[in-house]
């Protein structure tokens, strides 16, 4: 997705995957493009890929302008 | 909270070896509403939170549209950070998507490797070694496999016209300007490969990454380019405050109607059903859809 929804890691899996719960919805993902990702981290996923990791802080933020999205209803005219 | 990005739903028929009834329906959360009644350093602060793949272009489009409505000199931006960030989804593109698509195993290894030099000392040469070796070696499979093998000519990046989107902004003109979409699934796949010859060239030589913008007292538009094709913020500010706020992406313009897609897959003759969903899988690629898809083809 282009959007920058952070997602976190609540499973290690082998492989190089991970599960992730993005707003209560949970799906395997590769973490072959990050380090270091430890339980509890925040990723940024795209098609089925951890793109970065976030700090708790900026996920916390990013999490809560989502959240005001998700408040201001559907508008398929804006983006 | 909104739980996914959007969605873009693609429908069509297979009957007697072609498709046809094919329609679109996206789906976007309304991201920029966020930006009303903010003053423009806290949109420009908001953007890179918000936006994924093109991050960095997302937030030099917002900053020229601002400074443009401000009347004031846009900041720099950096160059090579934009042209990496282009060719990070090209490479996606060509080097994890297109393959399987056309029955062939994508090159994972060689772009995660490019991938942790991108942002290095050594990133010329690594984007270089990349699009030599795998990427080279890759594409020509690839296009051993399309059908169509045109190939775009006259490369050019997308064209920017911020004052011909400003007069639209403004009301002064009924229809946005034209937004060139693929000729055809060959072509596009052969576009994106010289764009990334091109893009590759550019950061070598530290060229100038493509921004423009115009306005004034309060207007403002900016474009810039992404891997998917030109992108556009426009902006209406009023005492110091956001008043109205509009991004046009590459996926807004590609699929905000049937068209681009039913005309990559004209006329085109499949073998079965499964052959179909592929066709119809490569011509959505060609468009490339920034946000997940679902396709529902159905078989008369």
């Amino acid at each position: 997705m282009c959007l920058a929804i952070p997602a976190q890691v609540v499973e290690l899996r082998e492989g190089d995957n991970a599960v992730v719960d993005l707003a209560g919805v949970r799906k395997e993902i590769s973490l072959a493009l990050v380090d270091n990702v430890a339980v509890g981290d925040y990723v940024i996923v795209h098609v089925g890929y951890a793109l970065n990791k976030l700090d708790p802080e900026e996920a916390a933020k990013t999490l809560a302008l989502f959240g005001e999205i998700g408040q201001l209803g559907d508008d398929p005219t804006l983006h | 909270m909104t739980t996914s990005g959007g969605l873009l739903t693609v429908r069509a028929r297979y009957a007697n070896g072609g498709l046809s009834d094919i329609a679109v329906d996206l789906q976007r959360p309304p991201v920029t509403r966020l930006f009303i009644g903010q003053p423009p350093e806290a949109v420009i602060k908001t953007v890179p939170y918000i936006y994924t793949l093109c991050a960095h272009a997302q937030r030099a489009a917002a900053q020229a549209a601002l400074a443009a409505a401000d009347g004031v000199e846009r900041r720099p931006v950096d160059d090579a950070e934009l042209w990496i960030e282009l060719l990070h989804e090209n490479f996606w593109r060509l080097l994890l998507d297109w393959p399987p698509t056309l029955g062939l195993p994508p090159a994972k290894e060689a772009f995660v490797a490019w991938r942790a030099e991108r942002l290095g000392t050594n990133r010329v040469a690594a984007t270089q070694s990349l699009v030599d070796g795998t990427l080279a070696e890759l594409a020509e499979k690839c296009r051993l496999q399309l059908v169509d093998r045109r190939h775009a000519l006259n490369f050019a990046f997308p064209a920017l016209n911020p004052q011909a989107w400003l007069a639209y902004w403004q009301g002064a003109v009924a229809e946005h300007p034209a937004v060139r979409h693929p000729v055809s699934i060959g072509a596009a796949f052969a576009h994106r490969l010289a764009e990334v010859e091109a893009a590759t060239a550019a950061l070598a030589e530290n060229r100038p990454y493509p921004l423009a913008a115009a306005g004034d007292d309060g207007w403002g538009v900016a474009q810039t380019i992404t891997a998917r094709g030109a992108l556009t913020h426009a902006v209406r500010v009023v005492e110091g405050k956001v008043m109205n706020y509009r991004v046009w992406a590459p996926t807004d313009c590609h699929f905000a109607a049937a068209g681009p897609l039913a005309a990559l897959l004209a006329g085109a003759r499949v073998a079965d059903f499964c052959a179909a969903r592929r066709l119809v899988e490569q011509a959505v690629l060609a468009l490339d859809p920034c946000l997940p898809y679902v396709l529902e083809l159905e078989d008369a």
